[in-house]
């Protein structure tokens, strides 16, 4: 964040530091990967699984490490990532991550000896997981401190009893609208996520529903005083007001910490409904969507301007998003609902959307990449099955200028696929220190800890998806000083809770949260880790004890 | 330790080129003419493109240089291996002072990054191949930046260890040809990852033209490598290079024209950039190698306090208002890194002296209290604009309206506590509003904290009251809450030791966190200053004797009053007496603190030897009648009046009150005077606001 305002010394060490890790790269640029596949429990875990036992990683395999899936050689830099985010939702899994280091050798060949960032690389010998690796320019500037931020989380429909086009196209535009705000008030967006769980009501005698159709968001505000903390909230509170959402805030009260959250609107059911019958947003659900994620520069105004654009097609549904920044990248993760099918189904719609990305990136086999200011307006007709949309020439400029360094990564078609609402979250933290390997041992620990608790089937595989426990959402970041921050919801299903007499959440939410921590302890001090790890487990976010003040 | 405020410098440099802050512009700015300088922010810098020469070559700067020098550049502002900073101060004169600073380093909490960092430099720098199995150094080095020092310092620093042992260091030039390498490649990063860069604008030609590139890399170098940098006007600036009167550009003059509209053009993005390179430009990093094979390890290097101007200026202006003090008061006046999170001073005196009483005043929560106090005021100002009924407005009021309060709570109840521990009242009738406000917070706790309800307890009590929350916001800033207050609680002797510690290094504002270090010192030596007045009345009561005598008369100092034919005699009755008493007086040097805690007694001495001179003279000069009377009734008397004075001033000044630690004003009544300094020290490079 470029302020006006003096830096602190740890927001210049931070520069610093970006600068740092620039320059240890041959290409001053961050190597990044980005996974778009069929969700499934347990990929991230056989995807760290694969690298470690690649030799390429330092850390110590354990004995039992239980690797199940389809074991395709990853088309891997070598190393687990540094920062990551994977989320999930409607069936669509996605893992982002950066690395720090020399260009892997496939990368150095497609440089070319340019300056521009490595043509992208697509592993797609699987028809449900793309691979998308490639390099891309950090922002250095880009820097933000992490205790003064603006959160907020928007409801949009408190229970999915219908589904239509309507939940999809509320989500886009109330990621136009935060995104737009943000922009407005040179706010860097730190992260939006949706869908999410619902503040949790600790008196409701009831598990929190894991996950609804709601967006949460954060962005950096540097000495924000409470004007300005309070015009942006009035913004958000009558954009929400008008259409019947609930609106919380993160509680800034001393005391309160992240999950704590602060009901401004409750959610107006009624005039939501009333909302989405005016606006004539009740066609049929979308059945497949389209994972597309553009990454580049973190900088301000960027999500707003692709927003923009993508919001000049009004039918256009985003059933899901992920947008966060990592080692001074944006990663802008959008699930497109694909409204129309053609009559060949999905295989016509591939062939058909890989013939328009590939006239986009001027006919590029290697590198399917291409600017958003080309490519979208190519297959944005497509998804929306809205040949005539025309977008204004502004708003392409508005793209160009603010993204147009960005990269653009599609594919591959998938079926949309609901959750059903028998399941329980939990949520779980850790922070390593002085490791390089701060990521994986503590996510496989983990997995392994809810083998052995017993609240994840001790064999994978064969089970039904929905038996599984799912990491419905992971960030992992540096926080600075060598330390590594992750914290992840995974969800379970409620047929677990069975093994309990009492299956009140306040009594065995503690008790379920005590138990996996301590496995997960035990799991863990296999790893000789150097600098020691501190994790938590909590059936609620606001309770988990190292809790950060990054999402 | 020392430290120059950056920001501070480059005001200073602003204001000094009394150039007009002018935003940034925007937009393309090719092919312009000269022009006013219109970048502030970086003046050094633009001073060095403008006279730089154009380079025909690459200027040397290292590729992995530029990784190590970033990286020394991170560890050195985030001091994240520095465990703890111990200034040992040493006051053996009046207004001299040394410096002793200790540094607790621990290696291992490096991060993997920044050691590697280390041994790329250890890889680049060395000369020879060494072979790994014969020449395998006995203990293997580390390079670590230990601190920044300003580079206005010019003294040499010796950095030893625990051991006593000197340890080998950086010389200036290599670490600032690392810098150079560092900013230069992070100056480009920040401008590639603009989206211009990528389009026809100046800033991708900046990067595709190599002249344009080598020139800001020369001067980057020169301005870090050279001993000296600009400081001076650049809008006067002798050498500016103008457009040639003759048409037709010159290719130099292009490339200088295109760096410096990029850097205008990019000037809001490179704020935190420019502050990067203040600190690089103004400090010199301490760059040391420390045995690896040991974790912690304890440095220590001299560095040097100087006496403030301020002191010398109150010096002269008051010798006479108050000489007859008891106590010596010193300030120590300091700048740590924020991101330090221990820190100690100790400080030591002479013989003889103790210290009394030691204060730490630090400005610690000053941003914290400044937010709060505008939050406040906003607060009431929305309060008063606000109108029942609009429920949701009245939510997110109260929202902040809690948070607010709350803050404020927590910042009394720190402070409270600071009283507390050092013995002391606050000052609780300056802060009525502030105390109410927290009063009601803390009593509404329960209201508050339940999430769902749609209630707002603390905005719909009629108690509370915008002018309520003005008043607050007042005290906090009338009263100095941002700052806060810690004594010394040891027994008093001739070493003291004050302890300050950050609760959250994280979360500080700003690069520095000012303190200031009262003490005040006290003659401990048992003299009392009994003797000096026995000799005042002695030297009195010979005059008064002589006079008595020559006079023949109980009261001499009328017309009676008569020279003896004897004057030599009586002159040298007058002159041995006080003479030979001020010989068994104990008065300590002039010079020494004692001597400057003491010199009461010295002038009331030095008054008597006067007095009984003036008295000599007198019956030397056969003075008769009133003149001779008149002046041995005043010889007599002024030894006597002042020495009166000197007793009724000791008594004075015994109690020990809070002004004279220079405690923040939320410990002070207002009735209280502030207390003269009697020495200020500082550190090179630190400006006192």
């Amino acid at each position: 964040m470029s302020d006006e305002e003096e830096a602190s010394p740890a927001a210049l060490a931070d520069l610093a530091r970006a600068g740092f890790l620039m320059a240890r790269q041959s290409l001053m640029q961050v190597n990044f990967e980005v996974h778009h596949v069929l969700d499934r429990s347990g990929y991230l875990r056989d995807l760290f699984d694969d690298r470690v036992a690649a030799g390429q990683s330092p850390l110590p395999q354990p004995e039992h490490g239980m690797a199940y899936g389809n074991r395709e050689a990853p088309p891997s830099p070598g190393q687990t990532p540094r920062e990551t985010l994977s989320a999930a939702a409607h069936g669509v899994g996605l893992v982002v991550g950066t690395y720090v280091g020399a260009l892997p050798q496939g990368m150095q060949r497609r440089r070319r000896g340019s300056d521009l960032p490595v043509a992208l690389r697509v592993d797609d010998r699987s028809s449900d997981s793309w691979v998308f690796q490639g390099t891309a320019w950090p922002n250095p500037t880009f820097i933000y401190e992490s205790g003064q931020k603006f959160e907020g989380l928007i409801l949009i429909q408190e229970k999915t009893t219908g589904r239509s086009s309507f939940q999809g196209r509320a989500i886009a535009e109330l990621i136009a609208e935060v995104s737009k705000i943000a922009a407005e008030q040179k706010a860097p967006l730190l992260s939006v996520q949706g869908p999410v769980q619902l503040p949790a009501r600790p008196d409701d005698g009831e598990w929190p529903v894991p996950s609804v159709v709601a967006v949460r968001f954060a962005m950096a505000l540097r000495r924000a005083g409470t004007e300005r903390r309070l015009k942006l909230s009035e913004a958000f509170a009558e954009f929400a007001g008008k259409r019947g959402y609930g609106f919380w805030r993160a509680d800034i009260r001393p005391g309160h910490r992240q999950g704590n959250w602060y009901l401004v609107r409750p959610h107006d059911r009624s005039r939501a409904e009333q909302y989405a019958a005016r606006a004539r947003w009740n066609d049929e659900e979308p059945r497949c969507s389209l994972p597309i994620t553009f990454v580049g520069p973190a900088r301000v105004g960027s999500t707003s301007a692709i927003m923009s654009y993508l919001r000049e097609f009004p039918e256009l549904g985003v059933l899901a998003c992920s947008i966060i920044s990592l080692d001074d990248l944006a990663f802008i993760h959008l699930q497109l609902a694909v409204n129309r099918l053609p009559a060949g189904g999905t295989q016509e719609f591939e062939s058909d959307l890989r013939r328009r990305v590939r006239s986009a990136g001027g006919n590029d086999m290697e590198g399917r990449t291409s600017a958003p200011q080309e490519l979208l307006p190519e297959i944005l007709p497509l998804v929306t099955g809205n040949g005539n949309g025309k977008p204004g020439l502004d708003k392409l400029t508005n793209l160009t200028d603010r993204a147009g360094d960005y990269q653009v990564l599609t594919g591959p078609t998938m079926l949309v696929r609901h959750e059903g609402d028998d399941r329980i979250p939990l949520w779980f933290s850790w922070r390593a220190a002085g490791t390089d390997d701060g990521l994986a041992a503590p996510l496989i620990a983990f997995m392994d800890a809810l083998a052995v608790t017993g609240l994840a089937p001790a064999c994978g595989g064969a089970k039904q998806v929905r038996d599984q426990p799912n990491l419905d959402y992971l960030v992992c970041r540096d926080i600075g000083e060598s330390t590594l921050r992750g914290r992840g919801k995974i969800t379970l299903p409620r047929h677990v809770l069975r093994q309990f007499a009492d299956t009140r959440p306040e009594v065995i939410g503690p008790r379920i949260s005590t138990n996996l921590e301590d496995a997960w302890r035990v799991e863990l001090s296999r790893y000789a880790l150097p600098g020691g790890v501190e994790v938590s487990v909590a059936w609620m976010e606001y309770r988990l004890n190292n809790s950060t003040t990054l999402m | 330790m020392e430290f120059i405020h950056t920001r501070k410098v480059s005001e200073l440099v602003a204001t000094a080129g009394s150039v007009p802050r002018i935003p940034a512009q925007r937009g393309d700015t090719e092919g312009m003419g000269p022009e006013p300088v219109q970048s502030p922010r970086m003046p050094s810098l633009v001073q060095a493109i403008r006279t730089v020469p154009v380079p025909g070559a690459p200027p040397p700067l290292s590729r992995e240089g530029a990784a190590v020098g970033l990286a020394f550049l991170d560890m050195a502002l985030r001091q994240n291996h520095i465990r703890r900073l111990t200034e040992r101060l040493s006051f053996v004169e009046h207004g001299v002072a040394s410096r002793t600073t200790e540094v607790d380093v621990r290696l291992s909490l490096l991060d993997p990054s920044q050691r590697e960092a280390s041994h790329v430099f250890q890889r680049l720098s060395s000369r020879s191949a060494r072979d790994p199995e014969q020449e395998q150094p006995a203990t293997p080095t580390i390079w670590v930046p230990v601190t920044r020092i300003s580079r206005l310092s010019v003294s040499p620093i010796d950095v030893v260890d625990a051991a006593g042992n000197k340890l080998p260091r950086l010389t200036q030039y290599e670490t600032s040809r690392l810098l150079a390498s560092g900013l230069y490649r992070l100056l480009k990063g920040i401008l590639s990852s603009r989206p211009e860069s990528r389009q026809p604008s100046n800033v991708s030609r900046l990067l595709r033209e190599e002249r344009a590139r080598w020139l800001l890399q020369a001067a980057l170098l020169a301005l870090l490598t050279e001993r000296s940098r600009p400081l001076g006007d650049i809008e006067q600036d002798e050498h500016r290079i103008l457009r040639p009167p003759v048409a037709g550009a010159s290719d130099a003059h292009d490339c200088r024209e295109l760096v410096m509209s990029v850097l205008r053009q990019y000037e809001p993005q490179l704020e935190s950039y420019a502050n990067l390179l203040d600190v690089a430009l103004d400090n010199y990093l301490l760059v040391t190698a420390l045995d690896m094979s040991k974790d912690d390890h304890l440095l220590s290097y001299d560095a040097p306090v100087h006496l403030s101007e301020q002191t010398r200026a109150a010096r002269r202006a008051g010798v006479w208002s108050r000489s007859t003090s008891a106590r010596y008061r010193i300030q120590y006046l300091a700048r740590i890194p924020a991101s330090l999170r221990s820190y100690h001073v100790v400080a030591e005196t002479e013989p003889g002296v103790h210290i009394e009483a030691m204060s730490l005043v630090t400005d610690v929560d000053e941003a914290n209290a400044t937010e709060l106090s505008a939050d406040l005021r906003a607060l009431a100002d929305r309060r008063r604009r606000h109108k029942p009924g609009r429920q949701t407005e009245a939510r997110l009021l109260e929202l902040e309206l809690q948070s607010a309060l709350g803050r404020l709570s927590e910042l009394l109840r720190s402070r409270r506590w600071d009283a507390s521990q050092a013995g002391l009242e606050m000052t609780e009738a300056a802060l009525r509003s502030s105390n109410r406000l927290a009063e009601l917070y803390l009593s509404a706790e329960s209201l508050v904290n339940e999430p769902e309800r749609l209630e707002a307890p603390l905005l719909s009590n009629p108690t509370l009251t915008a002018d309520d929350l003005d008043q607050a916001a007042d005290e906090i800033e009338a009263q100095q809450l941002g700052s806060d207050f810690s004594v010394e609680n040891d027994q008093e002797s001739s070493r003291a030791h004050a302890y300050w510690r950050r609760t959250s290094p994280r979360s500080s504002d700003g690069e520095h966190t000012s303190v200031t270090c009262t003490l005040t010192l006290r003659d401990a030596t048992g003299v009392r200053p009994g003797s000096v007045i026995a000799f005042a009345v002695a030297v009195a009561a010979t005059i008064y004797l002589v006079g008595a005598l020559l006079a023949g008369s109980p009261w001499p100092y009328g017309r009676s009053a008569n020279s003896s034919s004897n004057a030599d005699a009586v002159v040298a009755v007058l002159l041995l007496v006080p003479g030979f008493l001020y010989t068994r007086l104990e008065l300590p040097m002039r010079h020494t603190i004692l001597g400057h805690l003491r010199r009461q007694s010295r002038r009331l001495a030095h008054l008597s030897i006067a007095s009984a001179v003036g008295a000599s003279a007198a019956i030397a000069t056969d003075v008769h009648d009133y003149a001779l009377g008149g002046m041995l009734a005043l010889t007599t008397a002024l030894p006597l009046l002042a020495a009166a004075i000197l007793h009724r001033r000791i008594v004075k000044h015994r109690d020990l009150v809070p002004a004279r630690l220079s405690a923040p004003r939320w410990l002070l009544s207002p009735a209280v005077k502030p207390v003269p300094t009697d020495a200020v020290f500082q550190s090179t490079g630190w400006h006192h606001e």
